[in-house]
């Protein structure tokens, strides 16, 4: 018996989720490369 | 837990994520009028007021709102890791407590700035910053989507929620619910 696709698969709005999250962390990773972020900035 | 004590949890879990969102947005008011006021009293007292109103206000309800949500996972069948929600909430809310408490050291630093500098032209520009709105602005869209996540509750089980929902199909019904099957 095949199992349930869909309630195996990983839903379509976790995916968006993932996809939003990951560019943001990427985004900071930059903004903090290059001195522009992060905790000490203000100091 | 017992139905009384799960409405407790989940009152305590609404009331301080919610005034946590509350809160966001008065301090994202507060800073846009940091950021455009016209009057040196006003930038200075705004970035003094910043800091207190962080500790004693944000900090509290973001650490409340964690621990209620952790005991209202973990006393009820949802779980923590059970369903993509539940995870989701889970990790946005130690993101938004974790960035918050790294960010007092930046409003530690406006707030001292503003008690020491006389706030005339120059120095009025000086104070002001654009990432305290920027931040309050992040958090309170982190919180609407937390919010509506709660509210929505979309499906989805996690691995680890697929198996456990299996061992529980698979394991036998009480000796009590057998007896009352029969008709005992």
């Amino acid at each position: 018996m095949k199992p349930d696709r869909e309630a195996t698969a990983t839903p379509r709005w976790v995916k968006v989720f993932g996809l939003v999250a990951f560019a943001l962390v990427v985004l900071l990773v930059i903004l903090m490369l290059i001195g522009g972020h992060g905790p000490g900035r203000h100091m | 837990m017992s139905p009384g004590l799960r409405k407790l949890a989940l009152t305590a879990h609404v009331a301080s994520s919610v005034g946590w969102l509350g809160a966001v947005a008065g301090f994202l008011a507060l800073s846009i009028v940091g950021l455009t006021s016209r009057d040196g009293q006003t930038v200075r007292s705004v970035y003094i007021a910043m800091e207190p109103a962080g500790w004693y206000v944000l900090v509290p309800l973001s650490l409340a709102s964690l621990a209620t949500g952790l005991v209202q996972s973990l006393g009820t069948p949802w779980g923590l890791f059970r369903h993509y929600w539940v995870l989701v909430k889970l990790l946005m809310n130690v993101l938004a407590t974790v960035v918050l408490l790294l960010y007092m050291q930046t409003l530690g630093y406006l707030a001292g700035i503003a008690r020491k500098t006389p706030l005339d032209g120059g120095n009025l520009d000086a104070l002001r910053s654009p990432s305290p709105v920027l931040h309050a602005a992040a958090a309170l869209v982190l919180l609407v989507v937390a919010t509506t996540l709660s509210v929505y509750k979309p499906r989805g089980l996690t691995g680890y929620g697929r198996r456990k929902q299996n061992e529980d199909r698979l394991r036998p019904a009480r000796p009590y619910l057998q007896a009352s099957r029969r008709g005992a």
